[in-house]
């Protein structure tokens, strides 16, 4: 009897499994819809007064005073090769393997999820496609999920 | 494995633990002096008890074992059973090392097995000592009888060979013969014991054969008095220092608090925001002040707003004090090395501690023992000569190396002297010829200390074999580097024949500088005021271009002028301002654009994507919320070959 129920079971308890549904936040940076996961989202700030740092690249555009944190600002664009041809709106405060660092966006969508089955593997070649783990066509267009290991890997 | 229930016991008994090992090994290096010292044999003893009690709570059998060997030992010797002997103090000390690794092993949850070599060599002191003493017993007793032709009595019980020599006349009694049994009967006093005659007998012996020394010794004294009295002195100076210190010591014990290092680093960075924000308190406050008509309401704010201000500051400094610590557990740890490393060179070294209660801030005392080491070994390995090459230069065979900690304004200095070869300014010059660090016209330039100064560059090393103690001169930049690390600065002299002096200043704290706010291209930055010592308007002094270079013309020497936007790589801007700076011992002039006087400000960090920025330490927040970066001047220098 019980290896009858065996499989039984487990088909049961298969089809019960929930797909995951994961949150993003959507952001515009260019042309480009980008999700970063909500996880490392801490809070979303407007720009504020960047202080630039001489002697470091030219992706870091300086660092601001978050109520009296100081915080390096990144330029996605920059990073990844994207030319600039829009003015930054927002900064995006997130936590990666470097610490809490603020990264500059154009327009902020607000929090989009979707469901674990609806993300497929990054299909591009592109020049920044080794930061993009996964796409996913949504309704509101089509989104790429920034992988910020790969971005912001840790040193050491 | 220490299972969960007892955790906070045993991280209780870890705490206690190193503070007994490190109490035990001070104690057994000042037994190694001063081996008849009770107080010092109880200490030791006591602090092995406690372990072992400890470790046998928690069943750390490995420690239990070895700690109950070691208290063995201790024991007899406290009862004199035992004579101290430098392979004893090798084997305690061996023992401790021991206890020390177990516990790093028990931390990490493994386990540790006893080590059955070190086992074998406690027990075999134990027992060699014994059988040292009765086989001495025997045949001395015996030569000697026979020596004062007093054969009858051998084989005879001590306490009738004691007897009989008691009634022999006074003139004809062998004192040598009484002092050694005097001695022996000290030793056996216990084994003896139960016989209580035998006893009697022996304490009437005991009390004749007294006087009789105590004559003996006063003849003696008379005879040579001026040489015992002085080798008295300095022994019965070592014990009126060590009686004092023990009871001090315990008043602190019981005023001191255990604080989770943690808890001191959250309180100190919460007063670093206060201080930030206090800033802006007051700089609103005078706006405020200046802006609007005098009422009573602002009276008031202005009045708080001071108050504020000064408790701040006495609360920051109270903070600051509490991660202050006296350098006196690390110098001690070095009476340690100095005695190892000695001895696997060959060469005996004293070990002097100057100021060991001299307090820093505890995150560069953490980090100085490896630098401090380094320039040790270096002393030890490079500097001091064998006996046998100092007895021959006239100097004293037993080395000397100086440990000093001592305070100057805002800065604390630790120096290391030794009485050694010195360093050869030419050896130096040429080495680093051929290793390429320098050219030839460079070299040409330097004087004889600027040369000295060369054994900090990386990759430099005078000794041309490598060997095993000081390794391969990643010594000295090693050194460098903690030093520059926290806003340091390091300084050497020597001189041929006579010996090295290193010194090292460190800022008190770590944390807060006072800097001159300085501005370059419209950019405000913050430099370290220590290293200022002269701010110049740029209409008094005279500038030169010399090979393609800028030159300032100070008191008719020329210092390197180096713009600092172009160090900074930022667009060029007037220069208003001239500062000059002490680095090492090199003065250096930068131009700024404009000046906004000093402040206290807090260091805080750039951010991790920053990695190493070589000329910015981090950064700070001023009053009116705006980021000023800390320039670290030394590092920016490095950028640049710096030599006119």
């Amino acid at each position: 009897m019980e290896i009858v129920k065996a499989p039984k079971s487990a088909a049961a308890l298969y089809g019960q499994q929930e797909i995951k549904v994961l949150e993003f936040l959507g952001v515009k940076i260019e042309d480009e819809f980008i999700g970063i996961s909500l996880k490392n989202v801490l809070e979303i700030s407007k720009i504020l007064e960047i202080f630039p740092v001489p002697l470091s690249p030219s992706y870091i555009k300086g660092v601001i005073n978050l109520r009296g944190e100081i915080l390096p600002v990144i330029s996605i664009k920059e990073m990844i090769n994207i030319n600039e041809s829009k003015q930054s709106t927002r900064l995006i405060i997130i936590e990666t393997n470097l610490g809490k660092l603020a990264i500059m966006v154009d327009e902020v969508y607000g929090v989009i999820r979707i469901s674990e089955d609806q993300l497929e593997p990054n299909p591009m070649t592109s020049i920044y496609s080794d930061y993009i783990s996964n796409v996913a066509q949504i309704k509101h267009g089509f989104i790429s999920i920034i992988d910020l290991d790969k971005l912001f890997p840790s040193r050491g | 494995m220490i299972p969960d229930e007892l955790k906070e016991i045993f991280e209780e008994f870890v705490l206690e633990a190193k503070e007994h090992l490190e109490n035990l090994e001070n104690k057994l290096l000042e037994i190694e002096k001063d081996s008849d010292n009770p107080e010092l044999l109880n200490a030791a003893f006591r602090s092995m008890h406690t372990i072992k009690g400890g470790a046998g709570f928690l069943g750390l059998t490995a420690i239990v074992e070895t700690a109950h060997k070691a208290e063995d030992i201790l024991g007899k010797l406290k009862e004199g059973k035992l004579k101290f002997s430098p392979e004893t103090g090798d084997i305690l000390l061996k023992a401790v090392d021991f206890i020390k690794e177990a516990i790093r092993f028990y931390e990490d949850g493994e386990t540790v097995e006893t080590d059955p070599y070190l086992i074998k060599e406690l027990t075999y002191i134990l027992r060699e000592k014994k059988q040292n003493v009765e086989e001495k017993s025997e045949t001395n007793i015996d030569s000697l009888l026979k020596k004062y032709g007093l054969e009858y009595l051998i084989g005879k019980p001590i306490e009738e060979i004691l007897e009989e020599l008691v009634l022999l006349p006074p003139s004809k009694r062998p004192q040598e013969i009484v002092d050694y049994i005097d001695s022996l009967l000290s030793e056996s006093e216990e084994e003896i014991s139960d016989n209580t005659l035998i006893k009697v007998v022996e304490e009437e012996a005991a009390q004749k054969m007294l006087q009789m020394v105590e004559e003996e010794i006063i003849r003696e004294d008379l005879k040579e008095d001026k040489n015992n009295n002085q080798e008295i002195k300095p022994k019965e100076i070592t014990k009126q220092e060590t009686k004092p210190k023990t009871p001090s010591k315990k008043e602190d014990e019981e005023r001191v608090l255990r604080i989770d290092v943690q808890k001191i680093e959250d309180l100190m960075n919460l007063v670093g925001e206060l201080v930030l924000d206090r800033n802006r308190l007051i700089r609103t406050v005078q706006e405020i002040v200046q802006n609007t008509t005098s009422n009573k309401y602002i009276e008031e704010l202005e009045a708080v707003a001071s108050s504020i201000d000064k408790i701040v500051g006495d609360l920051q400094l109270a903070v600051m004090k509490t991660r202050m610590q006296p350098v006196k557990r690390l110098f001690q740890k070095f009476t340690r090395v100095v005695r190892d490393l000695s001895k696997i060179v060959g060469k005996e070294v004293e070990l002097v501690i100057i100021g060991e209660d001299t307090e820093m801030d505890k995150s560069i005392l953490e980090k100085l023992e490896e630098p401090l080491v380094h320039i040790i070994r270096n002393a030890l390995d490079h500097g001091i000569e064998t006996p046998e090459e100092r007895r021959i230069l006239g100097k004293n065979p037993v080395g000397k190396i100086i440990l000093k900690a001592y305070y100057q304004g805002d800065r604390v200095y630790i120096e290391i002297e030794d009485d050694g070869k010195g360093i050869d300014p030419q050896k130096v010059a040429q080495k680093a010829l051929e290793k390429g660090l320098i050219t030839k016209e460079q070299l040409e330039k330097l004087t004889e200390k600027e040369i000295l100064q060369l054994v900090f560059i990386p990759g430099f090393s005078t000794k041309d074999q490598v060997s095993e103690i000081s390794g391969r001169g990643v010594g000295m930049d090693a050194v460098m580097n903690t030093v520059l690390n926290f806003r340091g600065t390091i300084d050497i002299w020597s001189e041929k024949g006579k010996g090295t002096k290193i010194s090292m200043a460190f800022p008190l704290t770590v944390g807060i500088i006072r800097s001159l706010l300085v501005s370059v291209s419209g950019r405000r930055f913050a430099i370290p005021i220590f290293l200022v010592t002269e701010i110049l308007s740029v209409e008094n002094v005279e500038i030169k271009h010399l090979s393609g270079k800028d030159v300032l013309i100070l008191r008719e020497k020329a210092l390197p002028l180096i713009n600092l936007y172009e160090m900074l790589k930022i667009p060029p801007s007037k220069t208003g301002y001239v500062i000059v700076c002490l680095i090492g011992n090199q003065r250096v002039a930068f131009t700024i654009e404009d000046l906004y006087g000093d402040e206290e400000i807090v260091v805080k960090p750039l951010g991790k994507i920053f990695g190493n920025l070589n000329g910015i330490s981090g950064a700070t927040i001023t009053g009116d919320g705006k980021i000023v970066l800390i320039l670290d001047i030394v590092e920016l220098l490095k950028n640049k070959n710096l030599r006119i």
